[in-house]
This record gives structure tokens, sequence and C-alpha cells, in this order.
């Protein structure tokens, strides 16, 4: 009898092996090829926190914690929006989708209405688009980089600039110069009228956030876990500094240092003139977020749901413990006039307040 | 326990292949496919032998004499059949085992070819965590083009004079699979086995089809690559099977 049993096992265990398989598989799927997910993508103004963060972007109020509007009205399984909005003084908000669409909104009520969209990108765009000169630049992962009127959506070069590789980061302008950091390892300097290559350097491994732009000089962290310090007017290397591990999240800088974290979690303040550490401090978990500066201390937010507060001076924790919030802390904290805005991923709650003096934190924003 | 022993030598391998393949990760997924498919061969071929051996005796004219003689007697029924078992060196539990065996191995398989992609920011900054530290940093993220793909996004093949893209993988997996799966689990005799048969030669198809659809087109890639080395192991299995047929016993002499 027990054999018999067996044998008609045999085959449904067979089956139901490869139903197991299916579900396994397509539960690995949702969890990463088919949702696609990152961490969420947040600028602020003075007023509102603007959050690119799976099916929607909203507006969120920084006093209240309440949606302002969100868009699309509904959400669409084939619209997710992961890269930080761009927003300027005047109320454009630009925002690219990982449908390969870049939006331009205005506010509308409970929503927002479309002013113009722009669909010539071949993938998503994943890093924030800048808005600066009448005009918006915007990074995409099909290797380029866009140049759109701001008010029309039209494209403002005779041909897109095209890196190597996908471009992930955003990129910066000082008024001379556009740069972009691309994942096949180069920085680009471009000329902002043409989208000309005015000069490139080639750093050995992939550059994944926004280089940091400050004293004529452009930092760059990078997959080998060496920050460049590039002039920014001939790409010529200035200095290096070695870290313990990739460095995802690129540098703060203020009065003359520069402060980042690596991968492993061991944050490090250098000097900007010539690379050299002033100090070095483990924190509680990988980190991947650039730190956000305020007053004499610097904020890091690690994946393990802990945000660090360190004196900029020495590294010395300027909080008794490290706030300890939910999700993964994988974007860049932001300074706001309510405090000190922290997004999360794989959290209930979506957008935390920390103050800045004490560590103590509250739950801003949660999604329904 | 997964990430040290599976998931994470399997990334590494993929990678290192990568490199040695010239940084093509199309060509990356089909060779590291092979070699897990050589690697778990044996078991394979004991699923696959086990299979086959179970639809030739249950296809037999004993078999079903002996179901309908002990029909009201299970425990005779039982011990008849397991003295036919014997005879043709059949383990019940043997073609399961092999496939409990490949399963952890598969699922890596599909982990690490999802992983290796990375296709966003969360993704490469969780891969970084999984990468051993001898291999160069400066291969990372992988290039994902491949001949007309990018194998991070769905595939979707565009010809200027169509109106329409055509899912030239996705076609190709619902193909593969159904000849896998019919390759695989011969037609059953009795209802209920055939039942499943038939069951499987839809689901399997139309399931691996819709990942295929929606997926990142490295997947797809995967899913017909294994599919066309099941296949082509199937045949020689049922060749070789076939040319030895004279030197086993005859299944039909009651």
């Amino acid at each position: 009898m027990t054999f018999i049993k067996v044998l008609s096992r045999n085959k449904w265990a067979t089956l139901l092996t490869l139903v197991i398989a299916g579900f396994v598989l397509s539960s690995c799927s949702s969890a990463s090829a088919l949702a696609a997910s990152s961490w969420p993508g947040v600028r602020a103004d003075s007023e509102n926190a603007y959050v690119a963060y799976g099916p929607f972007v909203r507006a969120i109020s920084l006093r209240t914690g309440e949606e302002q509007w969100h868009f699309p009205a509904e959400a669409d399984r084939a619209v997710s929006f992961y890269a930080p909005p761009a927003i300027d003084e005047e109320g454009h908000i630009i925002v690219g989708g990982y449908d390969k669409q870049v939006y331009s909104l205005s506010p509308d009520g409970l929503s927002a209405s479309i002013t113009w969209t722009f669909d010539g990108s071949q993938d998503r765009i994943i890093g924030g688009p800048l808005i600066a000169d009448g005009t918006v630049y915007v990074p995409s992962a099909d290797r380029k980089l866009y140049a759109l009127d701001l008010e029309t959506g039209q494209p403002v070069w005779a041909q897109p600039f095209e890196a190597g590789h996908s471009l992930w980061s955003a990129p910066l302008m000082n008024g001379t110069h556009i740069y972009i950091a691309a994942l096949d390892h180069h920085v680009y300097a471009l000329n902002p009228q043409t989208g000309a290559v005015e000069w490139s350097v080639d750093l050995g491994s992939a550059v994944s956030d926004t280089p940091t732009l400050t004293d004529g000089l452009l930092l760059c962290g990078t997959f080998e876990g060496v920050l460049y310090a590039l002039d920014t007017e001939t790409g010529s290397i200035a200095w290096t500094f070695e870290a313990s591990d990739a460095i995802w999240g690129n540098p703060a800088a203020e009065g003359g240092n520069a402060f980042f974290a690596d991968v492993s979690g061991i944050a490090y303040s250098v000097a900007i003139a010539d690379g050299s550490m002033n100090w070095k401090r483990d924190l509680p978990g990988p980190t991947s977020a650039t730190p956000a500066i305020l007053g004499d201390r610097v904020y890091f937010a690690s994946e393990t749901s802990a945000v660090t507060a360190l004196v900029m001076d020495n590294g010395d924790p300027a909080w008794p413990s490290s706030a300890t919030l939910t999700g993964r802390l994988l974007a860049d904290p932001i300074v706001t006039s309510e405090g000190l805005l922290i997004p999360a991923m794989e959290s209930e709650c979506e957008l935390y307040m920390v103050d800045p003096d004490t560590g103590g934190s509250r739950c801003l924003f949660q999604a329904q | 326990m997964w990430n040290t022993f599976i998931l994470e030598p399997m990334i590494n391998a993929l990678i290192l292949i990568y490199q040695f393949l010239g940084q093509n990760f199309g060509l990356s997924i089909l060779l590291f496919t092979a070699l897990v498919r050589l690697i778990t061969l044996p078991l394979t071929y004991q699923q696959m032998r086990s299979t086959m051996v179970m639809s030739e005796i249950q296809g037999s004219d004993r078999y079903k004499k002996m179901q309908e003689k002990y029909k009201n007697d299970k425990q005779k029924l039982s011990e008849e059949q397991m003295k036919l078992f014997r005879e043709f060196g059949y383990n019940p539990f043997s073609g399961c085992l092999g496939l409990i065996i490949q399963f952890p191995i598969i699922i890596g398989l599909y982990q690490a070819i999802i992983r290796a992609m990375a296709a966003t920011p969360a993704q490469l900054f969780d891969l970084s965590k999984h990468i051993y530290n001898f291999i160069p940093t400066g291969l990372i993220p992988l290039n994902s083009q491949f001949l007309y793909m990018n194998l991070g996004q769905p595939e979707r093949l565009s010809l200027s004079f169509l109106p329409f893209e055509i899912p030239v993988l996705t076609i190709l997996v619902v193909i593969s699979t159904y000849l896998q799966t019919k390759l695989t689990t011969p037609a059953s005799p009795d209802s209920q086995g055939s039942q499943m048969t038939q069951m499987m030669g839809i689901y399997m198809p139309l399931l691996l089809g819709y990942f295929a659809y929606t997926l990142a087109s490295g997947l797809a890639l995967y899913f017909v690559a294994s599919n066309l080395l099941g296949i082509v192991q199937g045949l020689v299995m049922r060749r070789v099977r076939e040319s030895n047929a004279g030197a086993k016993p005859q299944i039909s002499k009651g």
C-alpha cells in the first residue's frame, strides 16, 4: 500500500515541486525584477517634500505630513518613479519615470496635471533631472543625457550626449560645464549649450552617485573604494583617498572638509585641500547615502535603520546613541526647515522627521 | 546559509565567466546555464530515467493486468508492484530525490542571474555586498547589452515594417518549455496521470512565458537555454534507452 501511494505521489510530487518552483520564482521576481524597486527619490523645498517612490510622486507637507497631491491620480502598473524630482523656485516640477517618460507637472487639486512629457528615452530614468538656465537635463539608463526646454520639453541639443553605460546619477552644473558621472567609469564635463564633451576622465570603476561640486573640485566616490578629487576645469586628478570599501554615496562638503561613508559602514572626514584624513568612525551598518550637514554636525543614514549624528570637527557622537527607525535607510537624508528628513525603503513609514538636536523621531508620512 | 553556500558562489562564478567571455553577459548566462546543467547531469539523468522507466512499466500489459486482477486487494497489488519494480531496477524515490536536490540549484541559478543583472540602484547596492574581494570592481555593473537586447529589460523585437513589437524570447520560452515538458513527462496510461501531464504541458509553458514576457530578458534567455539543453538531454536519453531496449527484460510478458 505504501508503495502504491509513493507511486501515485511520485508524479504528483513532480508536479507539486514544479508548482512550488513557479511560486518561488514568481515571488523572487516580484521582489526584484518585476517590481524593479529601489529607494525613494526625494527633494524638498521650504514647505513640501517631493517623493518619487513606486507608483506615485507625492508632495508631502513638511510640517504636518499631509499629502498635498499625488501623481498620477490612479496607480498604473506600467508607471513607477524612483528618481528624485527636480524642482525650482518658479514651481517647475520635473520627474522621470521607470516607464521611460519625463513629466513636467503642475499641481492641480489633489493630483497634478501634465504640462508636457518627453518620450525620447529608450530606458528608465533613474538619476534625478537638473533644472538650470531654462533647461532641464535628464540622465537616462539608455546611456544618454537629454537637454530639454524647461517650458516645452523639446530637445535643446542637436543630439543627446551618449556615454558608454547607463547614467544613474544626476547631472551638476557650475555655470560653465555640465558634469555627469556614468556607470562606464567615466566622469564627463559637457558644454551646456551643445552637449559636446569638454573633458572626460576614466576613474577605473563605476561612479553610481552624483558627484559633489565644491571649491573648484569634483569629488567622486567609486566602486573601487577610491574618492577622487577632479579639477572642474581640466578634469585632472588633484588627489585621491582610499576607503576600506566601495563608495556609493558621495561626500557632503562643509568648512573645507568632505564627509562620506563607504558601503561597509565606515564614515570618513577628509580635507578638501589635499585629501588627508581627519578622522574615521564605524557606523551601525552599510551606507549608500550622502550624509547631511547641519550646524556643526554631520548625519549619516545606514541601511540598518539607524541615523547617526557625528560632530564634524572630531567625529565624536553627537547623540548618546544612533536613532533607530524602520526599513532600509538607503536614500540621502535631507535637511529641512522642520528637521532632518529621512526617507525609508521597505518600511511602513516612508518619511521620518528626525530632531537634529536630540535624535528623536516621528513618522512624517505613511502611505495608505 | 543560502547566500553563503548557494547564491554568492553562483553570483561570483557568473561574474568570473562574464570576465572570461569578454564581458558579454548574454554569453555568460548561456555558458553558466550549460555548466550548471552539466554539474547536475547525474541528478537529472536519474530523474529522467526514473520517469521513463515508470512510464514503461505503467504502459505494460503486465502492469495493467495486475491492476485489474488485484483491484480489490491493495496489499497484494502493492506486493506485486514491488516485485515488478525490483525486476526493472526502479526505485520510486529516486526520481523525487533528484528533483528535490536540483531544486535549490535551479532557484540559486535563477536568483544569481537576477542579482547579477542589478537593474536598479538598490539591486546594485545589494549586489556589491555579495561580491568576493578578488572580483575586479571594474566589472560592476555588468554590461547587460546582448545582440539587440537589454538583458535587464523585457525583450521585444521591433521591425521597421511591422506596426507592433514581437516578443521573440517569450515565444521561444513557451515553445521550448512545452517541448521539454512533453519530453520529460511521457504520456501516462492512467487517467489521473494523464490529466496531470496535460496540466503540466499547459501550466508550465504559460507560467514561464508570462515570466519571460514581463521580466528581464536575461531570465528569458536562461529559460530558453535551460529548456534547449533539457530537450537535447531528453532526446539523447530516449535514444539510448531505445537502443538498449533489446537487452532489457520484456515488460509485456504476463
